[in-house]
Formats: C-alpha cells, sequence, structure tokens
C-alpha cells in the first residue's frame, strides 16, 4: 500500500501534466478549426481503417458458412443459365431467327464491395461498405444483396461509402406485391429489425399471409422485381382508408456481409424527367 | 520574501506587455516570431512544487491567450515548459533547489543563466510551433523559425535586462 501511494507521488507531476495539457488541448480543438478539422478527419480514417481490420478478421472466422452462401449462389445461377440456355437454345431450334429477348437489365451497373461497418441498433442506421469513387461508386446507387435491398449510396469518400440502410427512419422504398402488382411503401419504423411497415395499401386490397413483396422499380434506384420480403400481418385500422401490413425482410441487416452496389445508368434521364414535371407543376400552382 | 513575489510579480507582467506591445507584431519573413513571456516561468524559483509551477503555467498562459487570441497554444506551451524545466535546467546546472532556490544572474552568473534561458525558450518555441502547425511537418523550418525566435526574444531580454536591473559591476 506505502509502495503504491510512494509511486503515485513521484508520478504526480507528470499526472497532474498530462490534466492540464488535456485542457490545453480541449481548448485548442475546440477553437481552432483547422485542428479541429485535422482531428476529425484523422479520427475518421483511423476509424475507419480499424473497422476494416476488425471486419476482416470477423470475415475470416466466417468463412466457412459465406463460402457456403456462395456456393449456393452459385449453384442457383448455374441453375438459371441452365434454363436460360435451355430457351435460347430451343428458339434457336426454331426456324424462326429471331431470339427471345431476354430481359437481362444491361442499362446496370454491378460492384460488389464488403461492409466494414453496420448499426442495426439506432433509428437512423447506416453501413459503411468498402467502396469509394475510386471504384466507381456514385451518390444515390442502390445496394443490394441477394436476400433484397440494403439502402441507397448517400455519401462517398475516395475509398469508402456510406449507405443509408432500409433500417433507417428516412428511408422510403417503392414496393409491389408480386402476384397482384399493387403498389406500397415501405418503411422501418425503429424497433425489430426484421420487420419494416408497408404503408399506403388501400383497405380494399386484401394481402394474405406469406405473399411476397418485391421492389416496384417505380424510385429508379432499384430495378423492379428483386424480393424485399413477405406479408408477416395484415390488419386493418378503423380510422384511417389503408390497411396496416406488416413485412418480414428476408434480409438480417445484422449479418450483412457483402453488398452489391447497382445502378441505374437511364436513372438520370428518368430524374431529369422527373424535375421537369414537378417544375412545370409549379409553374402552374 | 514579499519584495521577492512582487518583483517576479512585476517581471511577469511587463514580459507580457513586452509580447503584447512589441514582438507579437514581429513577424520577419515569417521566421522571427519570438515568444519572450515564458522567462517569467524560467526565472521562478526552483523551491516551487510541481503542481503549484504547472498551475501558475497554466493561468499564465491562459492570460496570454485571452490578450493575444492564440486559443489554448499558449497554455499548452506555459504547461509543457514547467513541466519540462526541472529536466532542463538539469542538464546544465546541478545544484539542488534546497541549496540555490532563486535563479538570477547575481547568483549563478549571466553565462549559466543565458545558456538556461536559451536551452528552455527553444523547447517552448519547438512546442509552440508545432502546436500551431497542428501536425509534424516542416520540421527543419520550424527548427529554424525556433531558434532564430528565441535568440531574438533573448536579445529583448537582454535589452530589458540592462535597462530595469542594475548590472553587478566588476571594478569594485
Amino acid at each position: 500500500m506505502g509502495n503504491i501511494i510512494v509511486i503515485f507521488q513521484r508520478a504526480f507531476p507528470f499526472i497532474f501534466f498530462l490534466i492540464l495539457q488535456s485542457i490545453a488541448s480541449y481548448i485548442i480543438f475546440r477553437y481552432n478549426d483547422y485542428h479541429n478539422a485535422n482531428m476529425v478527419s484523422r479520427a475518421n480514417f483511423l476509424a475507419a481503417s480499424f473497422n476494416e481490420k476488425v471486419s476482416d478478421a470477423v470475415s475470416f472466422a466466417t468463412m466457412p458458412s459465406q463460402n457456403e452462401a456462395l456456393s449456393n449462389e452459385n449453384a442457383l445461377l448455374r441453375e438459371q443459365l441452365y434454363q436460360v440456355s435451355q430457351i435460347v437454345n430451343e428458339r434457336r431450334d426454331d426456324s424462326n431467327t429471331h431470339i427471345l429477348p431476354l430481359t437481362l437489365p444491361l442499362n446496370i451497373n454491378v460492384i460488389s464491395g464488403k461492409v466494414v461497418n453496420n448499426s442495426v441498433a439506432h433509428l437512423r442506421n447506416f453501413v459503411i461498405v468498402n467502396k469509394g469513387l475510386k471504384d466507381g461508386v456514385k451518390k444515390e446507387m442502390a445496394a443490394i444483396t441477394k436476400l433484397g435491398p440494403v439502402g441507397i449510396v448517400v455519401d462517398v469518400t475516395d475509398n469508402y461509402c456510406c449507405i443509408m440502410s432500409i433500417l433507417n427512419k428516412d428511408n422510403n422504398l417503392s414496393v409491389r406485391n408480386r402476384a397482384t402488382k399493387n403498389v406500397g411503401q415501405l418503411r422501418w419504423k425503429g424497433g425489430e429489425i426484421n420487420i419494416a411497415q408497408l404503408e399506403e395499401i388501400p383497405k380494399h386490397i386484401k394481402l394474405k399471409k406469406g405473399e411476397v413483396i418485391e421492389t416496384s422499380g417505380y424510385s429508379n434506384y432499384y430495378p423492379q422485381g428483386i424480393p424485399v420480403g413477405i406479408v408477416e400481418k395484415y390488419s386493418e385500422d378503423s380510422k384511417s382508408n389503408f390497411a396496416n401490413v406488416k413485412i418480414k425482410l428476408y434480409n438480417d441487416f445484422s449479418k450483412l456481409k457483402y453488398v452489391y452496389l447497382i445502378e441505374n445508368i437511364e436513372r438520370p434521364e428518368v430524374k431529369a424527367l422527373e424535375d421537369s414535371i414537378i417544375k412545370i407543376q409549379k409553374a402552374e400552382n | 520574501m514579499h519584495s521577492k513575489w512582487t518583483n517576479f510579480f512585476l517581471t511577469g507582467i511587463i514580459l507580457v506587455l513586452i509580447q503584447l506591445l512589441t514582438t507579437n507584431s514581429i513577424s520577419f519573413y515569417g521566421l522571427f516570431n519570438p515568444k519572450i513571456y515564458p522567462i517569467f516561468l524560467l526565472l521562478l524559483p526552483r523551491d516551487l512544487k510541481p503542481a503549484v509551477f504547472m498551475l501558475i503555467g497554466f493561468f499564465y498562459g491562459g492570460l496570454i491567450d485571452i490578450l493575444s487570441n492564440t486559443h489554448g497554444f499558449g497554455i499548452a506551451s506555459c504547461v509543457f515548459i514547467t513541466f519540462i524545466r526541472p529536466y532542463a535546467l538539469a542538464l546544465i546546472y546541478n545544484k539542488s533547489p534546497q541549496e540555490e532556490s532563486e535563479i538570477s544572474v547575481k547568483i549563478q552568473g549571466a553565462n549559466l543563466v543565458f545558456v538556461y534561458l536559451f536551452i528552455g525558450l527553444i523547447l517552448f518555441h519547438i512546442f509552440y510551433f508545432f502546436t500551431e502547425l497542428g501536425e509534424i511537418a516542416n520540421i527543419f523550418y520550424v527548427l529554424l523559425k525556433s531558434i532564430l525566435s528565441s535568440i531574438l526574444a533573448l536579445i529583448f531580454y537582454s535589452i530589458y535586462y540592462m535597462l530595469f536591473h542594475s548590472v553587478p559591476k566588476k571594478n569594485r
């Protein structure tokens, strides 16, 4: 005990020095814009590279299950390829030289990226992916996994991009019923991370539990027909004209590892048209 | 005892005034930017407790920061110099604080005091300029600037010393 006190007494000037120096540092970073910006950018860089190291380690540890998932996906793709080539061959065999126009979305760019940071605990969740401007990522690109949409790129740096997750209060996704094509808006309002609300579905449209919901393609971020989830619960609200629908998402956001960033090349064109319509409407009002 | 502390207090005030009124406005090719006020801290008696000494440095630096709009640089550098002072002094001087508490030209002689002040000032300027820069870069430029500024600060202090202190006369 006595030793500890002696050590403390010896180290006291140094500790006191550190305390005063940290007060001074606080004042310096608080009142000097350059120092503040410098520190923030360095801290961000450190945090991002640290997160990447951690996620490297985690992805190494979870490699077997990742491999399995990849091979499953591979199998599925092979199956589809086989079916498609069968159709093509059938058509070729026909005397008709017209090949069936396969609806491959040729106007779409795909970049695959690894998730380095991901949150699900907040009301506004974001996903950080290790692809940035250098890899051709742009703002407003959409992120998907094989299980469904993940979110929209809201910010890009040279090496990283930030995705506003579906699990974000501010995110809005245009979806439709796969069978009936009725369109609604998918929103997440906090709470369970695999349940989202489907809004703007009129009461007269009845949805059954288990019906598949997919993207409508109206927003032009996502292509049509990406599965999002299934109807979990359908109930009617006596106070409004719309139904309360809960959607169980296919994606498990707590386990995101890889995402595909996709860009609809024709989106700027569509957006320009939409903007011009909005302008005309405003002018009329 | 009383007059000794009054003396230190006055020296501090005068050095702050010199700093604010003259040396703060010197910036010759960006190389000379002398800080004369740390001399007050360097000349305080040696038998002060380290914590008290650092607190004096803290508030003194704060005073300079408030008066010359350097947010926090003064505090950081003054606390640094109060912490590093015993080690700097030990480099050139081996008497314990109990033997000789005061540092003045009359006791240790002009050579030793000015070498000590020079070392202290260089350390102070290096720390100050790197803090101001916000990163470890342009090392040679900062070192050159520190040395030149320290020399200029020392010249200013010598002028002040000759004006306000009685220089011991040799031929008596």
